[in-house]
């Protein structure tokens, strides 16, 4: 029996629970090893000298601060209603009501982004591809223009909601060459700084809302008012809630 | 006649406070006695024994039975834990010892003053020594040796099975042994019991 083991045999064998078997193979061990033996000595020693230290009477007004305490407690948790909880749970229930309508007025803004709406500058490259009937087209838009309608705001907007991808580069469609330039500046930094048709994204949702502003920055606007409202509700139960501690607390 | 603890436990559970004021004095000094051995300071001890009673009876409505004083022992033990692990290995101080001997009353008017002073002498080496062993390690020694609990009992405050409790039990005795052995060496290499049973004019350095 290595020394290790014996010690164990030891330490159970003074809280009497060493069986008859283990308690002969440990004698055999310390008959023949000094410092089990010691060490046996030592634990019993040890033991005697922890249950004899003298134990402490507790004070007599234990009781007293306890009741005194316990009664604080429950005064306080009387004053606290169950409002929170609900605002809470009101709260959790819009916010979940708001991202649901957000996911769904988000599909409906998405529609118009299959359709690849090209940016601005998209379209003015193949504008520029196809520059020589496009002068000749810009003129007589213009001059139709002029002709139908007087306001250029809407004439503005009507380029920039074309498809460069639905137009090749090489046979651009004919419906899209009346379309009407807007400003005489614009096609100069094209010219510059030309791109390649092949890396246009096909998902700009910047230029979504562009492209069709009225409808889909209304729906925007009402998803975020909602989103906005529920973070408020949910701030303001957290503020009451907060609040109802502290006054508790003073 | 006194009343069980289980069915005072129920009173209380009940709304009965009384049962469990009964209840607060029956226990009270062992959750102190061990809470004072587990942390070393008496203002500690109390305030542990407080923190004690109160979380068990804002639990209490969770008691479903068994022994109560396993189902008190665990929430102390918990207590204590925490406390001691907060707690650097603080020494008591000499000035602190003789304050709880005064606050208590320990001193026995009959006994040889060499034999008191012994016996202070050498509270004072084992308490210090055993304020430095590890919490995990000190409860059960302390549950054991301090408040005599029944092997079992200390196996279900603890939450480890009885086997691993004899495991425990041996490695806190040696870590115990192992920082007793200073001080024994310097008294010539006596053992505790000889100590206590020598009288001063056989300790030179006294």
């Amino acid at each position: 029996m290595k020394c290790n083991s014996a010690r164990y045999l030891i330490s159970l064998l003074s809280d009497g629970r060493l069986d008859d078997g283990r308690q002969k193979k440990l004698e055999t061990h310390l008959m023949h090893c000094s410092e089990c033996r010691n060490a046996a000595r030592q634990i019993e020693e040890l033991a005697v000298s922890l249950e004899s230290m003298e134990a402490i009477e507790p004070r007599e007004s234990g009781w007293e601060r306890l009741a005194a305490r316990i009664q604080a407690d429950e005064q306080k948790h009387a004053h606290r209603s169950p409002v929170p909880v609900f605002a809470y749970g009101f709260a959790l229930i819009i916010v979940i009501t708001v991202i649901a309508l957000a996911v769904l007025t988000g599909r409906d803004n998405k529609k118009p982004e299959m359709v690849h709406q090209p940016k601005p500058s998209q379209v003015q490259i193949v504008e520029q591809d196809n520059k020589q009937s496009d002068s000749e087209m810009q003129v007589a838009a213009q001059k139709e223009s002029k002709q139908e309608s007087p306001a250029p705001a809407p004439v503005i907007e009507q380029p920039k909601m074309r498809k460069p991808e639905i137009m090749p580069k090489t046979a651009p469609k004919k419906h899209y060459r009346p379309t009407p330039k807007p400003k005489a500046p614009e096609p100069e930094p094209v010219k510059e700084e030309p791109e390649p048709v092949e890396e246009i994204p096909t998902v700009d949702t910047d230029y979504v809302a562009q492209a069709e502003p009225v409808p889909s920055q209304e729906i925007t606007y009402q998803a975020d008012q909602l989103i906005a409202l529920g973070m408020s509700v949910l701030v303001e139960a957290s503020l009451t809630d907060d609040l109802r501690e502290r006054g508790d607390e003073l | 006649m006194q009343l069980p603890d289980e069915e005072l436990a129920q009173r209380w559970k009940s709304g009965d406070l009384s049962a469990f004021e009964t209840l607060f004095h029956r226990y009270e000094r062992r959750v102190l006695n061990v809470a004072l051995r587990m942390i070393g300071s008496l203002d500690d001890a109390e305030d542990v024994k407080q923190e004690t009673f109160f979380r068990a009876h804002k639990s209490i409505s969770g008691f479903r039975g068994g022994k109560f004083s396993t189902w008190l022992f665990k929430i102390a033990a918990n207590q204590c834990l925490d406390r001691a692990r907060r707690k650097s290995s603080k020494t008591a101080s000499i000035d602190e010892l003789v304050e709880q001997s005064d606050w208590q009353g320990m001193e026995d008017e009959q006994a040889d003053p060499v034999t008191i002073l012994i016996r202070n002498e050498f509270s004072n080496q084992v308490r210090k020594v055993l304020e430095t062993i590890p919490p995990h390690y000190r409860i059960i020694l302390v549950l054991k040796h301090i408040d005599g609990m029944p092997y079992e009992q200390i196996a279900s405050v603890v939450g480890c099975s009885v086997r691993s409790l004899g495991v425990r039990l041996y490695r806190a005795r040696e870590i115990f042994r192992e920082r007793m052995r200073p001080f024994l060496d310097q008294n010539g290499g006596i053992t505790l019991d000889e100590m206590q049973q020598r009288k001063i004019s056989d300790f030179p350095a006294l």
